[in-house]
């Protein structure tokens, strides 16, 4: 697995996985890049790769950013093994910071898109199980709505609020001891 | 984020999100807002129950740091009763509110997640919260966590200074060193007479991936176990020694898989020998009474290394040196060392670090005392034969010849170095004299510059210079000029003055860059 993110043509070329997207757009990745995907890895665990990995949930457009990720993504996952969590500093261990620091500048990027995309960002990582992906999108949304009060968010992301005064009322009372 | 664009109802895409995602993003924010986000309309009203990640965060206390008796002054006493009143009507207690939050969860009966990460952050300096509150919070997250085999806890008693040893340079004067008393007090662990000791549930929790804790005691009878533990962090942790030995070691040991391991200000450790095989970065910041490290003969994966505390740092014990060590940052805190053998052993210190691609060395004076040895026998540093990158930190004043000629000595172990960076710390004694005035420059003095043109990595490699709060002192001068003016392929100069006035400082900068001898370089002043 190595081998084949460091560029080796040959090396590469031998464990390539073809994606398609729902919209039957066929995307050839690198073994790699594909498996930082929990979902493919499984797939390819399992030996039914051959032919393309149909995903119905996402479409061309969202893939191509996704496989965009994970390219960038794969060298670093290498010796990151394990560590999931936002918790856990172990991406701080990788030898190159230089490296850490353009990855850091290439997520801020890819984050620059607009609202629906990040959104179809979220479901294709959730789907595929991709967890730096989750983590680096959702972050972004709670970072939108950190400090805010109820009702910013609520406009902001034109969330209606259905609630009668009673329930209103119940909720503060469960939520007692998250209010000043 | 770019908003919507505004047209026919912009749908709540937000709220379509399945209640995992939804926990997801609420595990980022303090446990506060995302118990608050319950308000937001129906859809919402139990998503709390999928917040995996808890975080909470006292704001601190605003307290004076110089003094420790800070809540026993008149003033406090006086006003105790109705201070105490009125916290109570202002709102809930920190300890207070996360009791309840986790049993909101607690009494939840449906699809409540179960909870992987606890972080619990006091303001104050002292514990606020009881033995039996912190042991329900911890056993109930120990207890939750085997479920899922994954748990993070951070748990940070008490805020407080990690060191509090300040630099200085001693006078070159005949008066003999002095040397550190071997039984001198641990330095006062900052909080209440019997600091917490974390239950052993805890410490016996097979799925602990991380944990972090501060002011606490580990006081653990037997064995603890934590066969997952990846990352270690304990600050201000008042170690018990029992017959089994420290129980700080002890955790350590328990710990087989450990990657990441920091400690600070842990001043009863003496000894610490660490044998997981996977560590990749060691911290040892300010446990000043540490005297001897080992780590595992076959520790190949150790990356980074970390050391605060007094020169020349623990004995290490180490079979091979580390194969993949990349960066060693080293800061002697404390006094300036004088002592011929302190400064001898500096070599044998970093000799396990020397195939580090990054090397920083902060000290009272600049170079650690590189060429500080008795009758100016240097202490050679060991050839850095990786290096690309070198940062020293510290004072450089006066006409400090030797340490010049040290830093040039140095710098013929460094082949391939890429970027020198000096970053000139003012001497505190000046300091309150004139305060907006920190530049000292005398332009009779003569710049006794050594001979450098047999210095490969400034001839061939060294692209990059940096002068930080460059004083103008002599020394600091000749320093300059000696790079500057041997660098050949150097691409980037950049210098910051001490502030003072513009006159000098356009004095100084005319002086560098009449210097450079690469007049092709991109030079930025500051």
């Amino acid at each position: 697995m190595a081998s084949a993110g460091s560029g080796d043509e040959k090396a590469a070329a031998a464990a390539m996985i073809t994606l398609i997207s729902s919209d039957n757009e066929k995307f050839e990745v690198t073994e790699a890049t594909a498996t930082l995907s929990q979902t493919i890895r499984h797939m390819i665990e399992d030996g039914c790769t051959d032919g393309g990995v149909p995903l119905p949930n996402v479409t061309s457009k969202i893939l191509a950013r996704v496989i965009e990720y994970c390219k960038k993504h794969a060298t670093a996952a290498a010796g990151e093994e394990g560590s999931s969590s936002s918790f856990s500093d172990a991406a701080f261990l990788e030898v190159d910071r230089a490296f850490l620091e353009e990855l850091e500048e290439f997520d801020d990027a890819f984050l620059e898109v607009d609202r629906a995309t990040l959104f179809d960002l979220i479901l294709a990582a959730n789907y595929l199980d991709i967890k730096g992906l989750l983590n680096l999108t959702c972050q972004k949304v709670a970072d939108s709505v950190k400090g805010k009060t109820p009702e910013q968010i609520r406009e902001m992301y034109n969330i209606v609020n259905d609630l009668t005064p009673e329930e209103e009322a119940e909720i503060r009372r469960e939520t007692q001891w998250a209010f000043e | 984020m770019d908003p919507e664009p505004s047209g026919v109802l912009a749908a709540d895409r937000l709220s379509r999100l399945g209640d995992a995602v939804l926990g997801h993003i609420l595990s980022f924010l303090p446990a506060v807002e995302a118990a608050r986000a319950s308000g937001l309309s129906r859809r919402w009203r139990h998503v709390f129950a999928a917040v995996h990640t808890l975080t909470f965060r006292e704001e601190a206390k605003p307290r004076d740091p110089y003094s420790d008796d800070y809540g026993d002054s008149g003033w406090s006493r006086n006003s105790d009763d109705s201070g105490r009143h009125q916290a109570r009507t202002v709102a809930l207690p920190f300890a207070d509110a996360v009791s309840a939050a986790l049993h909101a969860r607690h009494g939840r009966p449906h699809s409540t997640v179960s909870l992987r990460g606890l972080r619990i952050e006091f303001g104050g300096s002292e514990r606020a919260a009881s033995a039996v509150a912190l042991d329900w919070w911890l056993q109930y997250v120990a207890r939750q966590a085997a479920a899922i085999g994954e748990l993070h806890v951070d748990l940070r008693l008490g805020q407080g200074p990690i060191c509090a040893r300040g630099y200085s340079l001693r006078r070159r004067s005949p008066s003999p060193p002095r040397r550190r008393h071997p039984l001198a007090p641990p330095p006062a662990c900052d909080s209440p007479s019997s600091p917490y000791a974390p239950p052993r549930s805890l410490l016996h929790c097979a799925a602990l991936r991380s944990l972090r804790l501060e002011s606490c005691r580990l006081d653990t009878p037997g064995a603890a176990a934590l066969p997952s533990l990846g990352t270690l962090h304990l600050t201000r942790v008042a170690d018990v020694r029992r017959a089994g030995g420290s129980a700080i070691q002890r955790l350590v040991s328990a710990c087989p898989r450990l990657a990441d391991l920091t400690l600070e200000a842990c001043g009863d450790l003496t000894k610490l020998s660490i044998l997981s095989p996977c560590l990749r970065r060691l911290a040892l910041n300010c446990c000043h009474e540490l005297a001897a490290v080992v780590i595992a003969a076959d520790s190949p994966e150790l990356q980074r290394f970390e050391y605060s505390g007094p020169m020349p740092g623990p004995w290490f014990q180490a079979a091979h040196r580390p194969r993949r060590i990349s960066s060693c940052m080293v800061n002697f805190c404390g006094d300036e060392a004088m002592d011929p053998t302190n400064l001898a052993r500096l070599r044998e210190f970093l000799l396990p670090f020397a195939g580090a691609a990054n090397l920083r060395i902060k000290s009272a004076r600049l170079g650690a005392g590189v060429g500080h040895g008795v009758l100016s026998s240097a202490p050679e540093l060991p050839c850095f034969h990786a290096l690309r990158h070198l940062e020293l930190t510290g004072m450089l004043t006066e006409d400090d010849v030797t340490t010049i000629a040290g830093v040039a000595k140095m710098l013929e172990g460094t082949p391939i170095l890429e970027t020198m960076s000096l970053l000139f710390m003012p001497s505190p004694e000046e300091g309150h004299l004139r305060a907006a005035h920190k530049l000292s420059y005398n332009p009779y003095a003569k710049l006794a510059v050594p001979e450098g043109a047999g210095i490969a990595c400034l001839r061939e490699t060294t692209r990059e210079i940096n002068l930080v709060y460059y004083q103008g002192e002599t020394a600091q001068r000749m320093l300059a000029k000696f790079l500057l003016g041997n660098a050949r392929v150097v691409g980037e100069v950049y210098c910051e003055f001490a502030s003072g006035p513009l006159f000098t400082q356009t004095k100084l900068m005319e002086e560098i860059t009449g210097w450079v001898l690469n007049k092709s370089a991109n030079m930025v002043f500051y």
